[in-house]
């Protein structure tokens, strides 16, 4: 029985936030504090033959100019392995790949001078061809972006940043036996975060010869690790502050031109300086999602059971590799999860062009793979004349299901999942009442000849020109993965009136992480949630933590301050032990008050334990330790190459089900409702965890029906918020959530929990597009969902 | 980003303004609200030396209707109290729709219908920052001699995407300018150009105070309908504005008026025409529609397909056009 | 005539959360500007710079405004209300307190400007539609939520503001 674990407790940074005293890196100002702008190249590809900053640097107001030669050569990359080394510079080296590309970086007294200094800087560029999209990328006669250096590459394709392959079971087999296979390919959009934090730093190296960060950022320690290397300086100099952050959503990872660049106009002039990025630069140059080709072809048995499949991801990962090698593994991960997958041919592909950079974007893979399998899957079904619930029900894994690579499933609520958003939706009776079309509906013409509309008379029209539709979609996510050192530490430390004070290096970018922590502490000491100060993600003085990116917070980093709270709690029973003179498995704690369990008025506060342990250990305070990683007993983390090795010790299940209704006159598609059932584990937060299930159900919507960068030759043509169409609150979707509850919080032990940040994106973009196809019998096979006229 | 320089007048009278103008030689931009104004100077399409604003001449924001004097809009009325006076007034409905659709809550507190009226035609290419404008060579609304939008084009594409002059335009507005040699009242269409690089016919001291609607019987009807991808906030990719009369079931009076489709609200004439004194029954509408199609041209321009924009024109008339037939 | 035009300065009279300040400011100073850079009243926000966020809503004379199209200059005898001024001697707003309860703040990045749009929501109608609510927040922009909690904390604020009496000192300037 817990007091505060699985209660709808409120943000405790909500009335901080709510008043606008929450000070974000954008809210800094300092004394003497500069201005920073960045120089970007014009062109998409190109040779740098000489950059002359020397009129710039003359111009009055301009206290620092640096380019690629201050940069020393250093590389960063999202990873950085022996197989795929860091690509890129912080400042281009001798070569742009990309329209935005930082070339040069400036920092004056206001940002008028700064935009001046920028226009004196000339550089001189020679022009290579550029290319832009994938298909033509690999070609044999592209231009090389990059020189492909992977052993492994047996296809002649040019411009492979990363290739992950995986074969397991006889796939030969599974389609000589099938009963139907289908093969279909299936497009995912260029798509952005729109975090409402613009990308900002603030750098200020001190005359002590420290540098201070504030940053918007994901992670403390990784942005320390990739300044100290890019810098040339140690970490231990380095101090990345703690500051709020004004959302993320994967966007705000490894390392940023700006980042480095603040840093050193500091380190060069001895000032503050501030960059903060245009709107329309985030939109242009910045990180957004990967856009992806998916080739899927699976074979099934006569009553839908999935025999095997064969992918070919197509991965669009910008002129440099960014996050997509990861990602390429991961779209393997998300084949292989929820469904039973007996035979596999899997390959995926990270492909370079002459574009911005990408990153992870809530999902990172999921969202693409899944639209293509649950499409899929829904057009095998109906092929079959099967229910859409049965085929998921006949594939869904379950508890106890090995993976492919080994690991075990140790608890699987997927077919609950399944089950009860299907009842709850009244699922199986409306997706045979709407059913409409046979899916050679490919426009808007098509579907009104369908469905028979009298054009003249209005009464039949009003009933027949709004269809409604209900579709499913399932997925699966991984909580937390050894691809980084994911681990956290954190400290648990007792004020001398029995309040809590807990040192964790976490970072809350907007999930609610300190509530939770809060919360886990609170529980464990049996105090109240205002008695316990979080103070996280400093570098400086909370204990290392991998960040919030990678799904593993409330896993790594709530096991990790769980124990620091044990360990607090052992060393104050001790003493209350002996000052009440009973052993410690006799008491109990609650309130800031230590009693005996069953003489309850005999108890003493948490002050007296404190101060009696002091007394004890000659003024040694109590300091609780905890440490956690997931996937304790295995050494390092799957293979990116071969997807092979151990990925994660606690996988997140769920269905979901979008109602849509589509005006068939107009195309325009409405999502109506979306009812999410999902293992979690269980919710430490109830509220919070609705609050993420609502945001992504929002995220997905508009990846389902409206969002996308448009881009020409490089060129960004819709970078603002108007332009790139993001939901606003007229979109908003009603949600339902079910929760199936698969694990427990358990004292003494560490619990297991599953992510929710990423996970329920996928599942109900996939229920969008076969929602859209009963109402109209339109199958999406491209992201946004856009009905020919 | 942040503006350029400039110096900044907020007269209290339209003779002061008059004066400054005179004072100041053309160098000088005209500020309602701002709202369309200060994005234009931010991505440096324009910097003006000098700003004048119009929000401290009293008695420029009235909004008056009356029997016999018909409805009189003051240019610098804000859009949330247009939307809010004509709510419930149902014959003008439209004026209500159009601006209530304006935007968002926020710029319809601060925006005036003189400035949504009169705002500058646009582009995706044009209305960029500077630093992204630094990428392609200037287009001919930049004065460059190139065109982003169509490949070798000698003109420029931009589009007018104001939501309330359609709406003025179909009810027969008539706009009252001022200047320091007299008053002058042209119908609110006349002040389009049609040429995207400079869209209105106003010279430099000519200010609009208001614009008029003459007096109309009862029968009449109004409606606005807007094409945009979200339900909220956008500009309209396509816009229909419709006013119609009636005695008993035949069509005394018709018109309809596009934007977002051309470098100026489009009247469709020829619809007009065939429409008098007829009565409105299914086939007309399909001829009308089909007549609205063919009126516009509209280029990839905008985060919509021409294509499609010009398909929801043609689906929005039907559409206004099947609801006032029913409302009958 | 560059030169002529920067020097273009002006000392403005701003009334802002029951307070006057003397400014001095560039004529082309945005509201948000001087909020930001030199009142250091950074709830409102510069997500966009734009008018396309909303997250630099401010009250100016109740209703809702984009402080970043608004010059310093035009604020001048209006009576501006920003984030900072809503929570009275330590206790938070109705509509505060319903955004903390609801799980309505995740990033917090939209929430000064999202409580304020509300807040003035309140002013003209003390019992809106959930479509009403929609509609006057649709220039708020929120990555974060949904929007589906925040929707509900306005509805939730509306229910506290009737039950402690819809005066002045409640809804709060």
């Amino acid at each position: 029985m817990t007091t505060l674990i699985g209660k709808r407790v409120y943000r405790i940074d909500g009335p901080h936030k709510a008043t606008g005293e929450a000070r974000y890196t954008t809210d800094i100002f300092l004394p003497g504090m500069l201005c920073a702008k960045i120089l970007r190249s014009p062109l998409p590809h190109a040779r740098i033959v000489s950059i002359d900053t020397s009129k710039a640097e003359r111009i009055p107001g301009v206290k620092a100019v640096i380019t690629g030669k201050d940069a020393w050569g250093v590389r960063h990359g999202f990873v950085e392995t022996p197989r795929y080394p860091a690509d890129q510079y912080c400042l281009a080296n001798d070569r742009v790949r990309y329209i935005g590309e930082e070339v040069a970086a400036v920092a004056a007294i206001d940002e008028d001078t700064a935009l001046e200094a920028l226009d004196a800087i000339r550089v001189d560029y020679e022009e290579i061809p550029p290319v832009f999209d994938i298909f033509e990328a690999i070609k044999p006669d592209a231009p090389e972006i990059h020189t492909s250096e992977l052993p492994d590459l047996i296809e002649p394709y040019k411009n492979v940043g990363g290739r992950c392959a995986n074969t397991f079971g006889d796939p030969e087999k599974a389609f000589r036996d099938a009963y139907l296979i289908r093969n279909d390919r299936f497009e995912s959009q260029l798509r952005t975060h729109c975090y409402l934090e613009p990308q900002t730093t603030v750098a200020h190296f001190d005359k002590s010869g420290r540098l201070h960060i504030w940053t918007s950022g994901m992670g403390v320690f990784r942005k320390r690790m990739h300044l100290a290397k890019t810098l040339n300086m140690p970490s231990s100099r380095i101090r990345v502050h703690k500051i709020w952050v004004g959302g993320a959503f994967g966007g705000k990872i490894d390392l940023f031109s700006h980042e480095f660049c603040t840093s050193l106009l500091s380190i060069r002039t001895g000032s503050p300086i501030k960059y903060v990025a245009e709107r329309d630069e985030i939109f242009s140059y910045f990180r957004h999602g990967q856009p992806m080709v998916v080739d899927l072809e699976t074979a099934v048995s006569r009553d839908g059971t999935i025999l095997g499949q064969r992918v070919r991801c197509y991965n669009s990962c910008g002129a440099y590799r960014g996050s997509g090698v990861v990602c390429i593994f991961l779209c393997w991960g998300f084949i292989i999860l929820p469904y039973r997958i007996p035979a596999l041919d899997y390959i995926g592909y990270s492909i370079y062009t002459n574009n911005p950079v990408r990153a992870p974007q809530r999902g990172h893979g999921a969202p693409q793979i899944r639209f293509a399998v649950e499409s899929q899957m829904d057009m095998i079904a109906e092929e079959l004349g099967i229910d859409p619930i049965d085929i998921r029900l006949r594939n869904a894994r379950m508890k106890g299901d090995i993976l492919p690579n080994g690991d075990t499933i140790k608890n699987a609520g997927l077919i609950e999942c399944i089950k009860e958003a299907a009842e709850k939706t009244g699922f199986r009776d409306r997706y045979r009442g709407q059913k409409t079309g046979d899916g050679r509906q490919g426009s808007l013409s098509e579907i009104q000849k369908n469905v028979s509309i009298n054009s003249h008379g209005s009464h039949g029209k009003e009933r027949g020109r709004f269809r409604q539709g209900i579709g499913i979609g399932v997925s699966g996510y991984f909580t937390g993965t050894l691809i980084y050192p994911n681990s956290s530490a954190a400290i648990v430390q007792f004020n001398d009136d029995g309040t809590v004070r807990c040192l964790t290096g976490a970072l809350d970018i907007g999930q609610g992480a300190e509530t939770i922590l809060t919360q886990i502490v609170a529980e464990e000491l049996g105090v109240n949630i205002e008695d316990v100060e979080i103070i996280a993600g400093d570098t400086d003085t909370t204990p290392v933590d991998i960040g919030s990116w990678i799904s593993g917070l409330t896993y790594v980093t709530g096991n990790a301050v769980k124990k620091a709270a044990e360990d607090a709690r052992r060393q104050i029973l001790a003493a209350a032990s002996a000052e009440l003179g009973v052993d410690a498995e006799r008491l109990a704690l609650k309130e800031k008050k230590i009693f005996i369990k069953d003489m309850p008025e005999k108890g003493i506060s948490f002050s007296r334990a404190i101060a009696r342990y002091i007394y004890e250990n000659r003024g040694n305070p109590i300091i609780g330790r905890g440490f956690f990683r997931g996937l304790r007993d295995t050494e390092i983390g799957p293979s990116l190459k071969n997807a092979k090795g151990s990925w994660s010790d606690s996988y997140a299940f769920d269905a979901q089900v979008a109602e849509v209704e589509v005006d068939i006159t107009t195309g325009k598609i409405r999502v109506l409702r979306a009812t999410t059932a999902h293992d979690c584990g269980f919710p430490i937060n109830p509220l919070l965890v609705e609050g993420q299930i609502d945001g992504q159900v929002s995220m997905a919507t508009g990846q389902a029906v409206s969002e996308e960068i448009m881009m020409e030759n490089g060129i960004t043509l819709n970078p603002s918020f108007l332009e790139y169409k993001l939901p606003l609150a007229t979109e908003m979707v009603e949600n339902s959530y079910i929760d199936i509850i698969t694990e427990e919080y358990k004292k003494n032990h560490h619990f297991h929990t599953k992510e929710v940040g990423e996970g329920y994106v996928s599942g109900i973009l996939a229920a969008i597009a076969n929602a859209v196809y009963n109402a109209t019998g339109y199958r999406a096979k491209r992201l946004p969902i856009r009905i020919k006229i | 980003m942040r503006l350029p320089y400039f110096h900044y007048y907020s007269p209290k009278s339209l003779n002061s303004l008059f004066g400054i103008q005179e004072k100041v030689e053309g160098r000088a931009v005209i500020m309602a609200g701002g709202t369309e104004l200060l994005n234009r100077m931010r991505f440096r399409l324009i910097e003006p030396e000098y700003v004048i604003s119009l929000s401290n001449i009293k008695g420029l924001d009235r909004i008056s209707i009356s029997r016999d004097k018909g409805i009189e809009i003051g240019a610098t009325a804000k859009l949330t109290d247009i939307a809010c006076f004509f709510e419930a007034i149902k014959p003008y409905r439209a004026i209500y729709e159009s601006a209530y659709q304006v935007a968002s809550q926020q710029i319809r507190n601060m925006a005036t219908i003189g400035g949504n009226i009169l705002q500058d035609t646009r582009c995706m290419f044009y209305n960029r920052s500077r630093q992204w404008q630094g990428i392609v060579p200037p287009c001919h609304k930049r004065g460059g001699n190139t065109c982003h939008a169509v490949r070798n084009s000698r003109r420029c594409f931009a589009v007018y995407q104001g939501d309330m002059a359609p709406v003025l335009i179909s009810l027969k507005a008539i706009a009252v300018f001022h200047s320091p040699y007299g008053d002058q009242e042209i119908p609110l269409e006349d002040v389009f150009s049609g040429d995207s690089k400079k869209p209105f016919f106003v010279e430099d001291n000519r200010i609009l105070v208001s614009v008029r609607i003459n007096p109309s019987d009862d029968d009449l009807s109004s409606i606005y309908k807007k094409y945009r991808i979200r339900d909220g906030v956008d500009f309209p990719l396509a816009g229909v504005a419709l006013s119609l009369k009636r005695d008993r079931h035949i069509i005394s009076h018709l018109r309809l008026c596009l934007t977002g489709l051309a470098p100026r609200p489009i009247r469709v004439s020829d619809a007009e025409e065939i429409a008098q004194g007829e009565r409105l029954t299914g086939h007309l509408i399909e001829k009308i529609s089909e007549i609205a199609f063919n009126s516009v041209h509209p280029v990839d321009n905008l985060e919509e397909s021409a294509k499609r924009r010009r398909f929801m024109a043609q689906q929005m008339v039907y559409d206004v056009l099947e609801e006032a037939a029913r409302a009958l | 005539m560059k030169d002529k035009r920067k020097k273009s300065k002006r000392i403005i009279h701003l009334h802002i959360n029951g307070m006057d300040y003397d400014v001095l400011v560039e004529h082309r100073e945005t509201l948000l500007e001087v909020l930001r850079g030199k009142l250091l009243l950074t709830g409102a926000k510069d997500a966009c710079n734009q008018g396309e966020c909303g997250a630099c809503t401010v009250l100016m004379d109740g209703r809702s405004v984009l402080a970043c199209l608004m010059l310093a200059i035009d604020a001048q005898g209006k009576d501006i209300t920003t984030i900072e001024g809503l929570a009275k001697n330590g206790r938070l707003s109705p509509v505060q307190e319903s955004f903390v309860e609801s799980g309505a703040i995740q990033c917090g990045f939209c929430s000064p400007g999202m409580i304020l749009t509300a807040t003035a929501l309140f002013m003209e109608k003390p019992q809106p539609s959930r479509d009403e609510i929609k509609k006057a927040i649709e220039g708020n922009i929120c990555r974060c939520t949904g929007y589906n909690k925040i929707i509900d904390a306005i509805e939730g604020a509306a229910e506290k503001i009737r039950s402690r009496g819809f005066s002045d000192d409640n809804v709060d300037r």
